[in-house]
């Protein structure tokens, strides 16, 4: 019998998750000690803010160290993951700042809420690890349990056990769906590690098509809900309506960062070992899903007055852009065999080439997780609990005149929209010319063209919101809520950030370009 | 020369380039002050600051533009031999992704040199200007941050030495016109006009980073291809990127016209691109694709057809704005663009055909429409439309030096004008109909002067700066010969003669009607009153600027017949002017002297048009008909004894179908195709469908997820139809 | 002994059942027990898979399986309750605020 062991050098990698793990016991811990006479958990967020931070330098070091298998090949410890986790940790720690004034505004900080934002966040970046089904299924649930409870966290209206419902229901069927095409996987190929699949699958397919695409597709099915593809994105904007407005921005940012993690990584094997035919079909599937999110979510946001779902949509319509660029990354044309053949991924010129669209992809990610904390968090400064049960929270409305009343929020939030639109000089219109120039170079101009003109309706709606707050009067009687100088620091931070990867992208090209490796056979 | 050298001794080239950086750090610093400090600096101290900075500029640009008149002056460059009479520094990389790189380098050449000048030298006086036009606006500090940093983003755009950060440049100045056209945004119908200028221009803009990208993957491809061809291409878009504007002349010397005209070349724009996504396509098919984008950014920057509508519309904001921005500089961006991408476009005679009649039709269309046109700041806009019209058609007829001739003239009268109409609405209660103004001229005397001398100058009067730079594209446009295209390049000559004598008979109209005759009965104010000298002083600087300019229109330098703006630019066209006579594409006749038989055709037709104006406007309506006419005019006595019969005359045969032809121009292209089917039905199209696609998000968990079982279904039984033998 | 094919065609029902009670079922606690049957589906696709090809790591897999399923009806009851709370029903059909 072969005892399998494990050494330090397997848990090292893993330190990140481990860390947010412990600090969500921490903070349950002490909760244990808190007597109701003297409660006071203003230390909690800031315990959650430093937990985040460490992890997340931890996982930078993690970016410089070769990729390589660990846990016996049901984890891979690469560059990517530890990207990944870093940009789930920024998240993490934007998100956190903002929830500690939201919390506090509504009475609502108790212990678990931090504790649920750190398991979830140990979650993503085990998920972005994980390479082998029943690992990721356990990851994404690990991740998924944790946003469900977040999203019902608040006990006001029904707005928020509505949305804690949709997303615990269709998570769930959509879970189902995944592990029922995971086990059909394992029966074609007869494992459930994907880097045994790369090797397995050109035979499964060959002597068993049916079972292999149907596990796959079912498969597809289960990570697109995560990244909000269109048709499967129909939760999002409910869920995000009604969840508190820091954990709809964690959802937004770092459940989608690592879905898309997650779908890099299973889809490779597919994109690198089957043969022209099934990767052509394969690039056209998700280049239509590109397609359909990107349109359907700049079109669905159009008409929104309500700004909170808008930015739901605008998610989606993100989601699309990345999606563009999942498609360029399987869709390297080559000169050889057909016009969308494929050769070994990661390797000599063309490996290059995917390298690149990995880091488009990697930076668009980067560049989304920031800007969307700083819009949601500038939309969090600005509700008020009031409004909250009546849904009127988020209107545009709420926006006119905020320049006169709150400059630096108005700045702000104008830089989000900016960023979101992809105006430059923000980072969002840098990721958005990266994600575009290598879908130009896969081949896929009609899919790049199709989204500069779906980012181009997208202008509109983002525009309308800077337009309210520097070009329309304060209704009367709007209050501004009081100061919170955690959600301040949060948008300055986001700001910055926002502007100054705008400006010089190029300061992080050197790390993201080390970083954009993932690990292959 | 010599003069030139000794007195620049004390100016380190070197360092100088090193510097350019705060020719635009200087307005940028003011607007963030003003922006941020401006209330609590109070009206007067953000006056002087914002004129500060952008006359520093101006100083520093004239330092500049003295050193890059020192012969032994030269800008580096990767792709070649160091440019001479330029300045230029390369800040290092902005921002590299695997291959492709942008470089944060800045460049002033005669051609960006003379514009720097313009854009601070005409802003400096606008400022000057609009210290006093907005003394009584509360919103002082926000105007003028915003006029600083247009300043700054125009000197940007002009400095650039890359395509990408001539966007930046673009992209910022656009914005910056948005939010000065809303400034007054508690006007719904102002902020409109805002939203309009801007979204018509991120159309345009799509259009430049699409033709960017054509160039980047032409850059790349060429090569693997032709390794021999593009050794120096490919070298210096490894330093500094493949969007230099270096590079675009690398680009075009690395590209033979045809195999015949060089033969033994390995790639010519005949051939096809071997690799990348443009495989299958020729060179010189990508070529025209790309100039053809880039022409949809400019019309759109520079108010050209199909995109010209939001300009009329942007006299919403402040006069010294319009002045500034929507005549001066900005909406000249195109023309400076298509300057800088000559060497490419001399290659491709079907893409300066289409910029000729694109051109051609936009002076002709809006001088039209100015006829009817009787709010004064519209005929203003619509006649920069038609200009800026008459620049595109000297572009695509090759005659680049004149096109920049014209813009430096027109931003000097047209500016003059816009400030001139700004005056007249300060004196008489922001009256802007000019039906309702008249007999100023006694009453404004700097202002009617000035006007005057501007009107002059645009209608082309020998010989005042306009004549000259018009007629030397219109020269340009009847001599240049394109082969291939030589019916589009008549045709565009007679849009450019019939757009000379509109402009001629709309300006004096527009003139005639404010300044002359009596004081309309209509008048808001019974008595206008001159402006005051921080308004007038700028006036006066533009007006004799705009007689001056003709200057660098004659041959004055020894042993060419070359006028001297021509000479001037050689340093900036000689790439352009190589790869013309390699490929045959405009075949120029020599310079013979002045081209005296143009000239008084010219003169003629400036005559004709203005004469008719004047003459219809102050003696032959019945509003005016009051006064004895000159015992000279017999023909015009006979019309007026007849004067009923021939007012309807008139009416029937010129006015009637003109302002018809005016009036269709206007409603039919203008009102519905553009602005109603094509920007509002696309806004109307698009929001419906999106409010339609609300109705599938019923809020019912059950109906989404039977919407996911279903797309899950139908994805994966097409993909086993393909897959299943 | 049961061919494989029939475990999996038990499997494919069982997994069809399952969704079509989340699609058309108003009660929240059915809903929420369909996907229990299309979880169990994917269980007894792994075992019967594992036991045919004699594989440990599919009999594994179910037993991971078990055990998230469990941790998910922990949280599920818990927000099925919420929901109770604050409308008074758990009719699927009256979850409809959040919409558009």
């Amino acid at each position: 019998m072969n005892i399998p062991s494990l050494t330090f050098l397997d848990f090292q990698p893993v330190l990140p998750a481990l860390l947010l793990a412990v600090g969500g016991i921490v903070l349950l811990l002490t909760e244990v000690f808190q007597s109701a006479a003297t409660i006071n958990r203003a230390y909690q967020s800031m315990v959650a803010l430093a937990f985040s931070a460490v992890a997340g330098a931890v996982a930078a070091a993690t970016t410089l160290e070769p990729a390589r298998e660990v846990f016996l090949g049901f984890g891979v410890s690469d560059p990517f993951s530890g990207a990944v986790t870093v940009l789930v940790c920024v998240g993490l720690g934007l998100s956190v700042l903002v929830s500690a004034g939201f919390l506090r505004h509504r009475n609502a900080e108790r212990g678990e809420f931090y504790a649920l934002l750190l398991f979830a966040g140990a979650g993503m970046s085990l998920l972005a690890m994980s390479n082998e089904f029943i690992t990721l299924f356990i990851n994404l649930e690990v991740m998924s349990v944790s946003t469900y409870a977040l999203s019902a966290w608040l006990r006001r209206g029904t707005r928020p056990s509505e949305a804690g419902f949709k997303y615990f229901i269709l998570g769930a069927f959509s879970a189902a769906i995944l592990v029922y095409g995971a086990s059909l996987l394992y029966g074609a190929t007869g494992t459930t590690k994907l880097s045994e699949l790369a090797g397995l699958l050109p035979a499964a397919v060959a002597s068993n098509p049916g079972l292999t695409y149907l596990g796959a597709g079912l498969v597809a099915v289960g990570l697109a809900f995560k990244v909000a593809a269109v048709p499967f994105h129909m939760w999002t904007p409910d869920v995000y309506e009604g969840a508190p407005t820091p954990v709809s921005a964690l959802m937004s940012a770092g459940v989608k960062a690592t879905a898309f993690a997650s779908l890099v990584r299973v889809f490779l094997p597919f994109a690198q070992d089957l043969g022209p035919n099934h990767a052509q079909l394969m690039t056209y599937a998700f280049a239509a899903l590109a397609l359909l999110t990107m349109v359907v979510g700049n079109l669905m946001a159009l008409p929104q007055r309500n700004v909170k779902r808008m930015l739901a949509y605008s998610s989606v319509a993100h989601a699309g852009y990345l999606l563009l660029g999942v498609a360029a990354l399987f869709a390297r044309p080559t000169g050889g065999e057909g016009p969308l053949a494929v050769t070994p991924l990661l390797a000599g010129a063309e490996g290059a080439a995917r390298q690149q669209t990995l880091q488009a992809i990697l930076f668009y990610l980067l560049a989304y997780t920031v800007t969307s904390l700083g819009s949601f968090g500038a939309l969090a400064a600005l509700e008020r609990r009031e409004d909250e049960p009546r849904g009127t929270a988020w209107d545009l409305e709420k926006f006119a005149g905020l320049s006169q009343r709150k400059p630096g929020w108005a700045l702000a939030m104008a830089a989000m929209m900016l960023s979101l639109g992809g105006i430059p000089p923000t980072v969002g219109f840098m990721g958005k010319l990266f994600i575009f120039r290598a879908a130009v170079d896969a081949g896929l101009v009609w899919l790049a063209v199709a989204g500069v003109l779906a980012s181009a309706a997208g202008v509109y709606y983002y525009l309308r919101v800077v337009v309210y707050m520097y070009m329309r009067p304060s209704q009367d009687g709007v209050t501004v809520p009081e100061r919170q100088w955690t959600t301040e620091l949060a948008l300055v931070l986001s700001t910055a950030a926002v502007v100054l990867l705008g400006v010089a992208p190029g300061t992080l090209s050197a790390w993201l370009g080390k970083a954009s490796v993932l690990f292959s056979q | 020369m010599a003069l030139h050298s000794s007195m620049l001794t004390w100016v380190n080239a070197a360092g100088l380039a090193e510097s350019l950086y705060f020719i635009i750090a200087l307005p940028l610093l003011g607007a963030f002050i003003s922006g941020v400090f401006g209330r609590l600096l109070g009206r007067a101290n953000v006056n002087l600051l914002a004129t500060a900075a952008v006359a520093g500029s101006f100083m520093l640009s004239l330092l500049v533009f003295a050193a890059i008149n020192n012969a032994g002056v030269t800008a580096p460059n990767p792709f070649g031999d160091a440019v001479p009479y330029a300045l230029g520094h390369d800040y290092g990389t902005w921002f590299a992704a695997g291959g492709f790189r942008v470089n944060f380098g800045l460049a002033v050449d005669h051609l960006s040199g003379t514009l720097l000048l313009v854009i601070t030298g005409v802003g400096t006086l606008i400022h000057l200007y609009s210290t006093s036009y907005m003394e009584h606006d509360e919103g002082y500090w926000r105007f003028f941050a915003y006029l600083n940093l247009f300043v700054a983003m125009m000197l940007t755009l002009v400095m650039a030495d890359n395509l990408v950060l001539l966007f930046v440049g673009w992209e910022g100045v656009g914005m910056c016109s948005y939010l000065l056209i809303g400034f007054w945004y508690k006007n719904p119908a102002y902020a409109f006009a805002g939203r309009k200028a801007f979204i018509t221009n991120r159309v345009g803009d799509f259009g430049f980073l699409l033709g960017s990208f054509l160039l980047v993957l032409m850059v790349a491809a060429l090569p693997a291809q032709a390794p021999s061809q593009a050794g120096r291409l490919e070298a210096g878009a490894a330093q500094v990127g493949p969007l230099n504007l270096r590079g675009v002349g690398a680009l075009a010397t690395a590209l033979p016209y045809s195999a015949a005209k060089a033969p033994g070349a390995e790639v010519t724009l005949e051939s096809r691109v071997a690799s990348g996504p443009l495989a299958g396509f020729t060179y010189g098919g990508v070529l025209t694709a790309a100039l053809l984008l880039f022409l949809l950014g400019a019309a759109g920057k520079s108010a050209q057809v199909p995109l010209y509508v939001w300009l009329p519309d942007a006299m919403a904001g402040p006069t010294p704005v319009s002045a500034l921005i929507h005549a001066a500089t900005m909406v000249t961006a195109g023309v400076y663009l298509f300057c800088r991408l000559s060497p490419l476009l001399v290659l491709s005679p079907a893409a300066m055909a289409t910029v000729a009649l694109i051109g051609g039709t936009t002076a002709l269309l809006a001088a039209l429409i100015a006829f009817t046109q009787n709010d004064i700041k519209k005929v203003l806009a619509y006649s920069t439309v038609s200009q800026l019209g008459l620049m595109f058609l000297g572009v695509g007829v090759g005659a680049f030096w004149a096109a920049a001739f014209h813009l430096v003239t027109h931003a000097f009268f047209k500016a003059c004008l816009f400030l001139g109409a700004g005056s007249v609405m300060h004196g008489n209660g922001d009256e802007t109909d000019i039906q309702k103004l008249g007999g100023l001229r006694k009453e404004m005397k700097v202002t009617w002067a000035t006007f005057a001398v501007a009107t002059l100058a645009i209608t082309g009067v020998v010989p005042l700066s306009g004549f000259f730079s018009k007629d030397a594209i219109l020269h340009a446009a009847h001599t240049h010969v394109v082969p291939g295209f030589e019916g589009a390049m008549h045709v565009a000559y007679a849009l450019g003669l019939l757009t000379a004598l509109s402009t001629a008979f709309y300006m004096t109209r527009a003139y005639v009607l404010a300044f002359e005759g009596e004081r309309s009965k209509d008048a808001k104010v019974p008595h206008a009153h001159e402006s005051a000298a921080a308004m007038t002083a700028p006036l006066v600087v533009l007006a004799v600027l705009s007689v001056l300019g003709a200057a660098w229109a004659f041959p004055l330098l020894p042993g060419t017949h070359e006028p001297v703006f021509e000479n001037f630019l050689l340093p900036v066209f000689s790439v352009t002017e190589q790869v013309r006579a390699a490929a045959g594409t405009v075949l120029v006749p020599d310079h013979a002297g002045l081209p005296w038989g143009a000239y008084v055709q010219a003169w003629v037709i400036a005559l004709i048009g203005a004469g008719s104006a004047f003459f219809l406007y102050t003696r032959f309506f019945p509003s005016r008909a009051g006064q004895p006419l000159p015992a000279a005019l017999a023909f015009a006595r006979n019309l007026s004894r007849n004067k009923f019969y021939a007012d309807e005359l008139y009416e029937a045969v010129l006015i009637r179908p003109l302002k018809f032809v005016a009036r269709l121009a206007y409603q039919v292209l203008d009102a519905l195709v553009i602005d109603t089917v094509a920007v509002r039905g696309t806004a109307w199209v698009t929001a419906q469908v999106g409010s339609a696609l609300r109705l599938i998000q019923t809020g019912d968990v059950q109906a989404y997820a039977a919407i996911m079982a279903a797309a899950a279904l139908g994805g994966i039984v097409y993909a086993l139809s393909r897959v299943m033998p | 002994m049961i061919p494989l094919t029939h475990h999996l065609i038990l499997a494919a029902v069982l997994f069809c059942i399952g969704m079509a009670g989340v699609l058309v079922r108003r009660n929240a606690l059915v809903v929420f027990m369909s996907i229990e049957l299309m979880l169990n589906a994917a269980n007894l696709t792994f075992l019967a898979f594992a036991r045919d090809r004699a594989d440990a790591a599919g009999h594994a897999s179910a037993f991971f399986i078990i055990a998230v399923a469990a941790a998910e009806a922990a949280i599920g009851l818990a927000i099925v309750i919420s929901v109770f709370r604050s409308r008074g029903t758990i009719n699927m059909d009256e979850l409809r605020t959040l919409r558009n």
